[in-house]
């Protein structure tokens, strides 16, 4: 499989399989894994930092007038975007977890945030706001920046 | 007298690498503003919790006061916030040679006297708030790895 997804309460990630999209292996090289692993994370940070949704429409429900009036969401300077980020660690701390040469594992490997992550992917004790995976088009977009690199390194 | 700034070194956060200038100067801003947006929500990056209480002699002198107060002024809320000018005036630095950034308040106050007295005075009192806190460090090393990460082709 491409991309599979893991939900569980100590365990989110997202396994990526680059030999799966490109159709061939990757360079035997650490640095153009994680690359392209970091590729994926900006991705996912850039549209859900925009304020869509895994399936690309904005996020719901808009936010409580209660939590709209409360000192946290001022003292962090939040607008009323919902775009899943307040002091910036659940995103901030997304990171590739794991890689092989043609793999790699994007999730967390701090709890508080694998729990928060889980929390807004599953709707478990807060509003379902999926963000966490990758669209098609993500994955078209990914394909072109690693074939890019991988001409890059062709030509070295 | 206790610290009114607060440095760290890159080596802190990752072992062996020269950060470049533009990523030390973001290091330093985003520093400066997590300190800013805890410390006004109330919690201390140094202890990692709450802010010491406001006595109530010193309460009941905020819920009278009329003059001029910062947007997040609250009478009864601890969160180093009267008049807003001493968190709103720290600043983050960054030194290339020294792989150093540091956080200190800066400037004069509209009242006179200096912003740095004030972060002396309140730290004196019991509430330390120009530090770090370990998910801080992760973020900040996370924002590195990124760097290389993005960049890996430029080190080649």
């Amino acid at each position: 499989m491409t991309v599979k997804k893991i939900l569980s309460k100590d365990d989110i990630r997202l396994k990526i399989n680059m030999k799966d999209i490109l159709g061939r292996n990757l360079p035997n090289d650490s640095d153009v894994i994680d690359a392209i692993g970091q590729k994926a994370i900006d991705m996912i940070i850039e549209r859900t930092q925009d304020g869509k949704a895994l399936n690309g429409r904005n996020f719901t429900p808009k936010y409580s007038d209660e939590y709209k009036a409360s000192d946290e969401f001022k003292a962090f300077g939040k607008t009323n975007k919902v775009n899943m980020t307040l002091t910036g660690d659940m995103l901030g701390l997304m990171d590739v977890v794991k890689s092989t040469r043609n793999t790699f594992d994007i999730g967390w490997d701090d709890a508080e945030e694998n729990a928060k992550a889980f929390n807004h992917n599953t709707g478990d004790t807060v509003h379902k706001r999926p963000f966490f995976g990758l669209q098609k088009q993500e994955i078209k977009q990914l394909k072109k920046f690693a074939e890019r690199l991988i001409k890059d390194k062709d030509d070295e | 007298m206790s610290s009114v700034k607060v440095n760290i070194t890159a080596a802190e956060l990752i072992k062996n690498m020269k950060v470049s200038a533009p990523v030390l100067y973001q290091l330093s801003e985003f520093w400066a503003k997590r300190i800013q947006q805890f410390t006004r929500s109330g919690k201390s990056l140094v202890t990692e919790s709450k802010l010491k209480p406001l006595s109530a002699g010193y309460t009941k002198f905020r819920r009278t006061y009329k003059g001029a107060k910062g947007e997040l002024f609250k009478p009864n809320k601890s969160n180093l916030t009267f008049t807003g000018q001493m968190l709103a005036s720290l600043k983050g630095y960054a030194n290339y040679n020294t792989q150093t950034v540091r956080v200190t308040p800066t400037g004069s106050r509209t009242g006179g006297g200096k912003n740095t007295d004030i972060a002396e005075y309140v730290t004196e009192q019991g509430r330390p708030f120009l530090g770090l806190d370990e998910k801080g460090k992760k973020r900040m090393s996370q924002i590195i790895l990124r760097d290389i990460r993005r960049n890996f082709k430029k080190r080649k």
